[in-house]
């Protein structure tokens, strides 16, 4: 049943019609929200920027649930290790005082090791990723959707009641009787 | 494309909406509840509330009604009334609302209506604003001490605190260190431990600052559970405060305070710096309080005797003091205290009568022998006094003034003081009148000889003064009764 619900909602993300970047940049915000704790000055910063913002909320859900589950496999262990080579080193001292206390900036827990670790790696894999989920969603409308939905083969296929009931199963679409 | 359309309009509506809703009908009463809990329990250090909330978060300006502040001390309800310290009709609070955007709570200018303060010296001697500050309220009743003066009250009470600024630095040190044991084993598992963060970023900036701080018609009660007499109130006072901060050491600015008022009608200014700054080169911290105490005719009956008599090896009966000091004190310990120029005195006794304890020691003379050459002269002004050592035993260095006063008897000091200061009083009145009244020398000479017979008019004006001296003290030239008297006078005059 999880399956089917995360198959239905990365459906309905790539259908909808909000454009290939806005989803891109859900991905985005939804990795680096999995990788931090979401009551973090970070972690409400990023939800309330999600909602103000026209990002594709549907593709950041996925992605948090994308980085979440990642950390539950044991990435979260790399948090710590990066935040210690971000914060720590001497050189960067002055760099991480003075952008640590401007404003805004000085609420989003920055100075914790494992917040700004994990913000990195959800913002490397999100930026990484951007493009690739860019064309990703221009080719799936481009290629698939548009043209398998305007062919006449898929078209008949569609009309079956057992095509129709499997597509209500996985993608949730409606049946029209 | 238009970046109006990158923002989720109908969002930020019901933001704005919600923000409104909580700002118009929530926030106040909410605060009122978190700064009521937070200070009923004491844990805060004392126990504070407030009657009504106006937190104006968009103009700035917070405005606190009946402020009270209590000690932490738990009591029967009964004498609740009597750990109450300060209290105020009215606190206003300017906010520095970028400091609130940088995480720290910052206060451009504190104005306080009506403030009240209530200090309470106890049957035990303990003073009820030194629990002030303490988190936990000592448990276990102080054993009955006995009773010591205002005075030595405060001194214990700055011991006190020096040991809590000891404690702190202790803890202090101690917590740069934990991070260090806590890198050697980092914890490792499913999630990740949120909680390790750096810390010198902030290191250097204070969190919560208050600007300046004042006050008008400040009123401070003295109150005596001892048995002793009830000292006077002081009255119409203005405080100021300015840089306070949570981490002095930091601050660009010396914490200042400055205090004046009436006791008893006399008038009365205390000025303190306090300099914990860190020394940028060396990183050493400055810990130095710097106090100017100035107070004219403070009655000595009244006020010294009430404050200070314990400490006091002798008891006054009347008279007034003068004081013009500057304190000094090194690490909350170490004392240095002088009067602030060379020819200024530290303190000066006028018209003075007091009687000595039996067997005590005043400037290492029998307290007698000073009591008595001190009521011949009435009047001393003591110039060459320092006092050193610590804040709990501080050690007196007497200058000549007091063993000249002492060894002649007080009579012969006198005149030796008056004489210098007419002397002086006389050169500055001769060089004021041969610069002002240049080329009319003549007419000058004649109104000295109408003012001071002894001068004859042809003399000097300080040989006439000094004529006028020996009449007055028996010396061997004789100056003319009539002009006895005005020469003494008139060149005291011009020192005052």
């Amino acid at each position: 049943m999880f399956f089917l619900i995360w198959l239905r909602k990365i459906y309905k993300t790539l259908s909808a019609d909000a454009s290939p970047e806005a989803i891109a940049f859900g991905f985005l915000f939804g990795f680096i929200l999995g990788f931090i704790p979401l009551l973090s000055g970070l972690g409400l910063f990023l939800i309330a920027s999600l909602l103000i913002l026209r990002v594709q909320i549907s593709s950041a859900l996925i992605a948090l649930a994308i980085g979440k589950s990642l950390a539950l496999l044991g990435l979260s262990a790399l948090y710590l290790p990066v935040g210690e080579i971000l914060l720590e080193p001497q050189g960067l001292h002055g760099f991480w005082t003075w952008f640590l206390n401007l404003p805004v900036v000085a609420w989003l827990d920055l100075d914790r090791h494992a917040i700004t670790g994990g913000a990195v790696l959800g913002l490397l894999l999100g930026l990484v990723l951007f493009y690739p989920i860019r064309s990703l969603v221009i080719g799936y409308r481009r290629f698939l959707h548009d043209r398998v939905s305007s062919n006449k083969f898929f078209r008949w296929l569609t009309n079956f009641w057992l095509i129709k009931g499997l597509r209500f199963v996985f993608i949730g679409a409606e049946v029209k009787l | 494309m238009n970046p109006l359309k990158w923002f989720r309009w109908k969002v930020v509506i019901v933001f704005v909406v919600l923000f409104g809703a909580l700002y118009f009908l929530g926030l106040d009463p909410l605060a009122e509840r978190r700064i009521n809990s937070l200070g009923a329990g004491g844990r805060a250090g004392a126990r504070f509330s407030v009657e009504e909330v106006a937190l104006g978060v968009i103009q700035g300006r917070s405005l606190f009604s009946q402020f009270t502040l209590a000690t932490p001390r738990r009591v029967p309800p009964a004498e609740e009334s009597r750990e109450k310290v300060a209290s105020a009709e009215e606190v206003v609070a300017d906010l520095g609302m970028e400091d609130l955007l940088r995480k720290r709570f910052a206060v451009d200018e504190v104005s306080v209506r009506k403030p009240r303060l209530r200090i309470e010296r106890r049957a035990d001697g303990t003073i009820n604003v030194g629990d002030l500050g303490s988190e936990e309220p000592e448990k276990e009743p102080k054993p009955a001490a006995k009773p010591v003066d205002w005075v030595k009250a405060i001194g214990e009470w700055a011991e006190k605190i020096r040991k809590r600024v000891e404690e702190r630095k202790r803890r202090e040190a101690e917590g740069k260190k934990e991070p260090e044991v806590a890198r050697e084993e980092p914890r490792r598992g499913l999630w990740t431990d949120y909680e390790r963060r750096i810390t010198y970023p902030f290191e250097k900036v204070p969190r919560a600052v208050v600007r300046k701080l004042s006050a008008e018609a400040l009123e401070i009660e003295f109150d005596d559970q001892t048995g002793a007499l009830k000292p006077p109130p002081i009255t119409n006072g203005k405080v100021e405060i300015r840089n306070l901060s949570n981490r002095p050491e930091h601050y660009a600015e010396p914490i200042e305070l400055s205090i004046s008022g009436e006791i008893e009608g006399a008038p009365i200014r205390i000025a303190c710096k306090i300099d914990l700054r860190t020394i940028a080169e060396t990183g050493q911290k400055k810990n130095d309080l710097l106090l100017q105490v100035q107070a004219t005719g403070v009655p000595l009956g009244k006020v010294v005797q009430l404050f200070a008599g314990e400490s006091l090896s002798a008891t006054f009966e009347k008279g007034t003091a003068d004081l013009d000091a500057e304190i000094n004190l090194f690490d909350f310990e170490k004392l240095a205290v002088r009067a602030p120029g060379a020819d200024r005195a530290l303190f000066a006794l006028r018209d003075v009568s007091m009687t000595a304890k039996p067997g005590e020691k005043i400037a290492g003379f029998k307290a007698e022998e000073f009591c008595k050459a001190v009521n011949e002269v009435g009047t001393l002004e003591f110039k060459d006094l320092e006092i050193g050592g610590t804040l709990l035993s501080p050690e007196f260095r007497w200058g000549e003034t007091v063993k000249e006063l002492v060894v002649s008897g007080g009579k012969a000091f006198a005149k030796k003081q008056a004489e210098k200061g007419i002397k002086k009083g006389t050169e500055k009145l001769q060089d004021a009148i041969d610069k002002q009244m240049k080329g009319k020398a003549p007419d000058v000479q004649n109104k000295i000889g109408e003012i001071l017979p002894g001068a004859d008019g042809k003399k000097s004006l300080q040989e006439g003064v000094g004529g006028a001296i020996d009449g007055l003290f028996g010396g061997k030239k004789k100056a003319p009764e009539k002009g006895a008297e005005k020469p003494v006078e008139k060149p005291a005059e011009t020192k005052k």
